[in-house]
């Protein structure tokens, strides 16, 4: 246990001071909030100002973005020359992971929580008394989307191929649930498009919780994203490639 | 011996920091010049002002009795480096690797694939030109390296630790390939840190610390000097000259 | 020739990972003509949601009385209007989220006071009128975003594709990154070589690379959306794309330290632009300082460029 704490407040430490992180979760968001609730203002109608749903529908879509961000920070040794010796020691690769994964998932949501605390005290961003579950929620989807990275950085072969492609899905589901603007359609086949987006869930869930007084489908995507964390990091941990670990910055690297 | 390079009063100084202070030395053709120092002693920083690749903040340096800053092109063409660090191209062969990089002189097509050949069979790696440098061992990379830099049959050679992590044959074989290179009539500047390799192939050593050069003399005539100090072993010699601390406490 | 030679060299080592090239050739091909049917699928009529407010059963999900089929089947009749029963329970998300731009409280009947929306009073008082006056049965561009930009498919087609490739290209400048770090773009300056021609070798790598993705993907998107531009305008947009995509990708890979920067500042600098081009909202209804930036903006020269 003392192993493992020592290498989750290393992690943290070096999560919180990392450039990607702070950018990606903090400035970026921030910025395309501002931005999009000023040219879109007064589109939303009286009740719902465009801040507010930029801030509720960007979230989601800024922690999607983090899983080309997880993958690198859990491929920081490779870069640093230093993943052999970590390796050698006696610590086990599942240790390893989960104190990467505690980590990062504790570091981004202290920053997705500055974003929303901004939200709400300089845009004026009322929650309607869900903040908590609706953070809680952006707690277990950060969980979902770093345990992916993690994944996908360690656990595959050609990550180095992925992670230049893995943004456009990401772009095409945003599009479909609505994160740069309402995309809707009565039509079924198309409904059916729309909802195989997960931010289409999550932007729905948060916006039922809000504005229709139903929170049950909030509290079941928290449970959901928690339930895929865990799956996702066995997966991590099983599929866990000494090769990605130690060469994950080079193409071929198996001999 | 003719003079091939005179470097006169180097100097390079980052900031307050003077790294290369008034060195000045001559190499003549047909030699092999062995030059030491301990780590951060300046060796990299003139090897880099040699290759052009960084600007000198004083001094000169001639090639062939005329400036380089004249003849750019001309030096550059009759100079090679072996980098320290193996910069090849992991995703081509090592053919198309030696290729290339002697293409950059601007020799035809035909005669840069007859002297990529030379080059890869004299450094022993012509039957496995096909293959990707990703597959090879650590030795077989730094002949691939050291082929990538004689494929032009550069007049001067500067090694920057072409021997490092590599197992004795592996550095056998580059040892003897030097000597055959010089025996052809390559000049030849060899930094390293294993004394054995310097006294071995070197006909001239000097020793830099501190930006400065502290000995500059034929290898025969450096033993003699300090033999009357009991001092036999070029190492003994070395630690002498630059003494037993560790650098980072005088830093 | 040191030029050709770079280029040369890169196309060689490019074609070695054959799949990998593969994927991120054709990944454009496949992602331009999506977005185009996107565009498509979002149809140009009023989606209305009819609910009851004031009917004792008003609170279960299955809301149908006799008030709300009858409004429904009402509205119906015109062509430019899709109505159908919405639930009580979700309106307000269904209106957020776009599924219904309108919502009309059948317990009011088909009145001003009965229509709910997220938009303002005045856009609730055209729509009215409109269902009154039935002119709806005139054919008009009832997607928002069209009527206020009056964008066409193509316009929105051409923008987003020159996003996409301000993105996609700075994968083909990753390859200079790793040159640098690996200290081959030092060991190119041994040679009698100027680091520029090093550089301007991989400009030319990433240009061709581009300039057939681009190629490719237009005339697949012109096929698409059915609608073919005049032969300037096709090669100005060809052109303007592939030059502008380059010459980002090159600089932000000569500045930036590794690819995933270069990569997340190529995402960032084409999400700024695709948003202040007029996609997302008419130009004249921006501030005026991103109204003066937008005329700087090369997404919005692109989608110009269609009406050329």
């Amino acid at each position: 246990m003392l192993v493992f704490m020592r290498l989750y407040a290393f992690y943290l430490k070096r999560t919180v001071k990392d450039s990607f992180t702070i950018g990606y979760s903090v400035v970026f968001p921030i910025v395309m909030i501002l931005l999009m609730g000023w040219l879109r203002k007064g589109s939303y109608g009286q009740e719902l100002s465009s801040f507010s749903y930029y801030t509720i529908v960007l979230v989601p879509f800024c922690i999607s973005f983090e899983v080309t961000t997880a993958a690198y920070l859990g491929q920081e040794e490779v870069r640093k020359h230093a993943a052999e010796r970590f390796l050698t020691t006696p610590v086990s690769t599942r240790k390893l992971l989960l104190a990467k994964f505690f980590a990062g998932v504790s570091a981004m949501s202290i920053c997705h929580g500055f974003v929303y605390l901004f939200a709400s005290l300089v845009l004026r961003v009322s929650f309607h008394g869900h903040g908590m579950a609706m953070y809680l929620m952006s707690i277990a989807w950060t969980g979902v989307i770093y345990a992916l990275g993690l994944w996908l950085g360690l656990g595959m072969k050609n990550f180095i191929v992925v992670k230049n492609l893995i943004n456009l899905p990401i772009m095409l589901f945003a599009v479909l649930g609505g994160c740069f603007y309402p995309f809707g359609s009565t039509d079924p086949l198309i409904q059916k498009v729309i909802q195989a987006s997960p931010l289409t869930w999550i932007n729905r869930s948060q916006f039922l919780a809000m504005y229709d007084s139903k929170s049950q489908l909030l509290f079941m995507m928290t449970i959901i994203f928690v339930l895929l964390c865990i799956g996702i990091m066995t997966l991590a941990v099983i599929k866990f490639r000494k090769e990605a670990f130690c060469n994950g910055d080079m193409f071929s690297y198996e001999k | 011996m003719e003079e091939l390079l005179n470097v006169r009063n180097l100097r390079k100084q980052y900031g307050e920091k003077l790294v290369v202070e008034d060195v000045s030395y001559v190499v003549n053709s047909g030699e092999i010049v062995g030059l030491i120092g301990p780590n951060g002693a300046g060796k990299s920083t003139m090897i880099k002002i040699l290759a052009d690749v960084e600007e000198k903040t004083d001094g000169e340096i001639l090639f062939h009795k005329a400036s380089i800053a004249n003849q750019v092109k001309k030096y550059k063409s009759k100079l090679g480096i072996v980098p320290q660090d193996i910069a090849i191209y992991e995703d081509l062969s090592a053919y198309d690797n030696v290729k290339f990089f002697c293409s950059l002189y601007g020799y035809k097509k035909q005669e840069v694939k007859e002297r990529a050949q030379e080059a890869l069979e004299f450094v022993g790696l012509w039957e496995r030109r096909k293959e990707m440098p990703g597959k090879f061992s650590g030795g077989m990379k730094r002949r691939l390296n050291i082929a990538c830099s004689i494929a032009h049959s550069p007049e001067l050679l500067i090694m920057d630790e072409p021997t490092v992590g590599i197992d004795p044959q592996s550095r056998n074989h580059i040892m003897e390939s030097i000597k055959k290179l010089n025996a052809k009539g390559t000049t030849v500047i060899y930094v390293s840190h294993y004394m054995e390799e310097i006294e071995e192939i070197c006909n001239r050593i000097i020793i830099m610390d501190h930006g400065r050069i502290l000995e500059d003399e034929a290898k025969d005539k450096f033993k003699e000097k300090y033999r009357a100090k009991n001092l036999n072993r070029l190492e003994d010699i070395f630690l002498y000259l630059t003494g037993t601390k560790l650098r980072d406490e005088e830093e | 020739m040191e030029i050709c030679l770079v280029m040369r060299n890169n196309l060689k080592r490019s074609l070695r990972h054959k799949i990998r090239w593969a994927i991120i050739f054709f990944m454009p091909l496949l992602l331009s003509p999506c977005m185009s049917l996107i565009n498509q699928i979002r149809d140009n009529t009023y989606r209305v949601g009819v609910i009851n407010l004031m009917s004792p059963g008003s609170k279960s999900a299955d809301n149908r009385s006799e008030s709300v089929e009858s409004i429904c089947s009402i509205l119906n009749e015109n062509p430019n209007i899709k109505a159908q029963v919405a639930s009580v329970d979700t309106y307000h998300t269904d209106l957020i989220l776009g599924t219904y731009q309108y919502i009309i409280d059948a317990s009011k009947g088909i009145s001003e006071e009965a229509v709910i929306s997220t938009k303002t009073k005045k856009d609730n008082q055209e729509f009215y009128q409109l269902v009154l006056n039935g002119s709806l049965k005139e054919s008009v561009p009832q997607n928002e975003r069209e009527k206020a930009t009056h964008l066409t498919m193509m316009q929105q087609s051409v923008g987003f594709l020159m996003s996409l490739f301000l993105i996609m290209s700075v994968l083909q400048g990753g390859m200079y990154q790793r040159d640098k770090n690996q200290g081959l773009v030092e060991r190119y300056c041994y040679a009698p070589k100027k680091k520029k021609t090093y550089l301007v070798g991989n400009l030319c790598f990433i240009f061709f690379v581009t300039l057939l993705q681009v190629l490719a993907s237009f005339l697949l998107l012109c096929t698409v959306n059915g609608t073919w531009l005049s032969v300037k305008a096709s090669i100005l947009i060809i052109a303007l794309v592939t030059v502008v995509a380059s010459v980002v990708a090159m600089i932000l890979c000569a500045i930036c330290s590794n690819d995933t920067q270069a990569g997340i500042s190529a995402s960032t600098i084409a999400a700024f632009l695709m948003m202040i081009s007029g996609m997302f909202v008419t130009v004249d209804r921006m501030p005026q300082v991103l109204q003066f930036m937008s005329k700087f903006d090369p997404v919005r020269w692109c989608m110009e460029l269609v009406k050329f």
